[in-house]
């Protein structure tokens, strides 16, 4: 266990206040909240985009680097 | 990322390059709101907003909340910069205030942006495969209890340091797209800078010309979602209201009077342009009076004729700031809440024409709604004190020779039903739904009929708040009386609204338009009135602004489709005109109408009609007032013409929809 006490109490601290403060149903007039077409189509492409973004930046970073190495190599021979 | 003071070891060493600078914190909470947070609420109410607002719109509102965002990011980094930098003094190590200080602003974020995306995925989920997941309390609590078991579990194995440092590099990564969105949105919104609303910046008085000698006050009081049976202020029948009842002995009360539609918006939209709601389209989730008739509403014409014009409203769903009528309005307060979100909703009042903003925090400020929920267990989050308050001041304070118009609007008998403490417990007993944790069904929600018996104990504590807002208004009233202010102005109360507690369903949404939720209560004083008097023909939410103006002896709105009351009023006859409610939800102003739901109401007949399924009812309310004999095959010549007669009104508005709102439309 890594976790010293300070810590410990801190995430337990931290879990209740998740527990405490479910969301509960708001009072009526603002919320849509409908979904539909659009939402169905963008959201999944947003979530590929920041999941992307976040998880393979840098394999993507590293890939177009070496792409760019080799092309560079190559044009230099 | 810049290392820390000092070389990292140990368990600092896990935070290494994460010392808490400004930047870094500003950089981390705008990631998390700006391109986590917000994408994921516009995204999931952008078709529905779309259905009211055009995308231009959308997008400008969008770019205002990103805008802001940037301040709130700003400032959040600030207090968490001064939290490290007390946490240094107090004689903290490093490690832990580094730590602390990632989580005090971490986990708010995570919740938040955890919240948002969980709410997302289950709408997303729903839509896809159809299926409504639906989830009781207990379920929800075990799934909030689940998520935060994995949490700890994370923390405990993976160390704290370790938890912060991968929340910390998962937002910073995203620190290159949010200052790249904050700047376009910067740009956007100084281009198109949005207006502040206008008594927010200045409460200089204005110029009138004179008004026409003799016009009285007038002083419009509207109690949300107050059914004419439950009020009970006309004839002999059993009243909730007493105070009212007897302010009635010299007034003209309305026996069959009927909103325009079944939830607030739209009926303050036919109270402000004196035309129905397949006319002005203004919805509940933010649609704007239509810019051909945004100048022409009763606010304008009164203010035209020479009144001082004030709106006191208990939330801004129902304040002209959410119609986009404030600019007819000389002040437009929205009354101050014990709720937090309604707090934060009514902040947005400060840019009225942004009529999304609060749609994006609707899950957000659920979490704000469950603090309410505990704070305030039997407190009514919009007390009528809270709007009557100002009104003796701001009478006082207008100029003596100049006429005033009053618009009121209270929250009481709406939901949550909770009387004052001088009514409850008057019809229901202690030990039943005595607290807001107590009322298990949802309000605006189908209940199943086995569930009847509770309803009816719901309906006697609704009928408390009902005498709760019986004694607030009879208070009001004995204090105009004492001003000297009563007597000789035009006084009206009625409601926007009615309430249902029957029939299966319970509140006033869901599409139902039976007689508790749209046959509603008119009470109006006429300057001088003495003797009461009772009117049962049938008239329409539609004819009250142009019965207000014609009492003002204002010029009436060009548009308007009512006719006035005042005939009525005065003993003499008034050919009678059928009556037209409807409910638009799921209709957009940007497309076709092909469905809806709408009545027709012709003398005692009552037709009930569903334009997609081109389905029918048809109700005699003088044989059949409960509408449980549906006689349309028993009476198909009277169905055509009722239908016919819908279906053609259908055709006009269609018309109308087309020339105002395509031009600039986005394509369905």
């Amino acid at each position: 266990m890594t976790m010293n006490f300070q810590a410990r109490r801190w995430l337990v601290l931290s879990a209740c206040l998740l527990a405490i403060l479910q969301p509960a149903p708001a009072f009526a007039y603002i919320d849509p909240s409908s979904g539909g077409l659009l939402f169905q189509i963008l959201a999944p492409l947003f979530a590929a985009i920041v999941g992307g973004w976040v998880f393979l930046r840098r394999a993507i970073a590293r890939l177009l680097h070496a792409i760019k190495e080799r092309l560079t190599r190559k044009a230099g021979r | 990322m810049t290392g820390g003071a000092s070389a990292p070891s140990g368990g600092k060493a896990e935070l290494a390059g994460l010392r808490p600078t400004l930047w870094q914190l500003f950089c981390f909470c705008l990631a998390g709101l700006g391109v986590i947070w917000l994408p994921l609420a516009v995204m999931q109410q952008m078709d529905a907003l779309l259905a009211f607002v055009s995308g231009r719109e959308l997008i400008a509102d969008a770019a205002l909340m990103l805008s802001l965002l940037i301040a709130v990011a700003f400032a959040t980094a600030l207090v968490g910069r001064i939290f490290a930098g007390l946490l240094g003094r107090l004689g903290v190590g490093d490690r832990r205030a580094w730590l602390l200080t990632w989580a005090l602003l971490g986990l708010p974020l995570l919740f938040l942006c955890g919240g948002q995306f969980a709410a997302a995925l289950k709408l997303w989920v729903q839509n896809v495969h159809g299926a409504k997941l639906i989830i009781g309390d207990a379920w929800r609590v075990g799934f909030l209890a689940i998520c935060a078991a994995v949490l700890l579990l994370t923390g405990w194995t993976m160390g704290a340091a370790r938890l912060i440092r991968a929340l910390a590099d998962a937002f910073l990564s995203l620190r290159v797209p949010a200052l790249v969105l904050s700047a376009l949105a910067l740009g956007y919104t100084a281009l198109h800078q949005p207006p502040l609303r206008a008594d927010f910046l200045s409460a200089q008085p204005v110029s009138r010309p004179a008004a026409a000698s003799a016009a009285p006050d007038i002083i419009l009081i509207t109690l949300d979602s107050l059914a004419a049976d439950d009020a009970g202020l006309c004839g002999e029948r059993v009243s909730f209201m007493p105070r009212l009842k007897e302010f009635a002995r010299g007034a003209t009360c309305f026996e069959r009077y009927y909103s325009v539609s079944n939830v607030t918006s739209p009926t303050t939209g036919t109270m402000e342009t004196a035309t129905l709601p397949w006319t002005h389209w203004v919805s509940a989730y933010g649609g704007r009076i239509p810019a051909q008739i945004k100048q022409a509403t009763l606010g304008h014409a009164l203010q035209n004729a020479g009144y001082g014009t004030h709106s006191i409203a208990a939330t801004l769903g129902a304040s002209p700031l959410r119609s986009g009528a404030h600019s007819g309005y000389d002040s437009t307060d929205v009354a101050d809440s014990t709720s937090l979100h309604a707090t934060l909703y009514n902040s947005f009042s400060v840019f009225p024409d942004a009529s999304s903003l609060p749609s994006f925090f609707f899950v957000a400020s659920s979490v704000l709604a469950s603090i309410d929920l505990r704070r305030y267990q039997d407190l009514n989050p919009f007390p009528a004190d809270a709007v009557y308050a100002g009104v003796p001041a701001l009478l006082a304070n207008e100029p003596p020779a100049r006429p005033s118009f009053l618009w009121l609007h209270v929250w009481p008998p709406h939901s949550p039903y909770l009387p004052p403490a001088s009514t409850k417990y008057r019809l229901l007993p202690r030990g039943e739904l005595d607290y807001r944790r107590d009322f298990p069904l949802l309000v605006n929600k189908l209940y199943d009929v086995k569930q009847q018996p509770l309803i009816d104990k719901y309906r006697l504590r609704y009928r408390e708040t009902v005498m709760g807002a019986d004694e607030k208004l009879g208070d009001l009233l004995d204090t105009l009386q004492a001003q000297g202010r009563l007597d000789r102005a035009m006084v009206v109360v009625t409601a926007d609204h009615g309430e249902s507690f029957e029939r299966g369903m319970l509140g006033h949404g869901s599409g139902a338009l039976h007689e508790p939720v749209i046959r509603i209560p008119l009470l109006i004083k006429m300057p001088g009135q003495k003797v009461a008097r009772t009117i049962d023909t049938p008239v329409s939410q539609l004819d009250l602004p142009s019965t207000l103006l014609d009492v003002a002896r204002a010029r009436q709105l060009p548009q308007a489709e009512g006719k006035s009351l005042l005939p009525l009023l005065l003993g003499r006859p008034r050919a009678a005109e059928p009556v037209f409610v409807m409910d638009l939800e799921g209709q957009s102003r940007f497309r076709k109408i092909r469905d809806g739901r709408y009545v027709v109401i012709d003398g005692a007949h009552k037709l009930v009609y569903q334009l997609a399924k081109d389905h029918a009812e048809l109700y005699d309310l003088t044989a059949d007032p409960h509408e449980r004999h549906d006689l349309a095959a028993a009476e198909p010549a009277v169905t055509a013409r009722l239908r016919g007669l819908i279906r053609a009104r259908i055709a006009e508005a269609e018309v109308r929809r087309e020339r105002w709102f395509n031009a600039s439309a986005p394509r369905p």
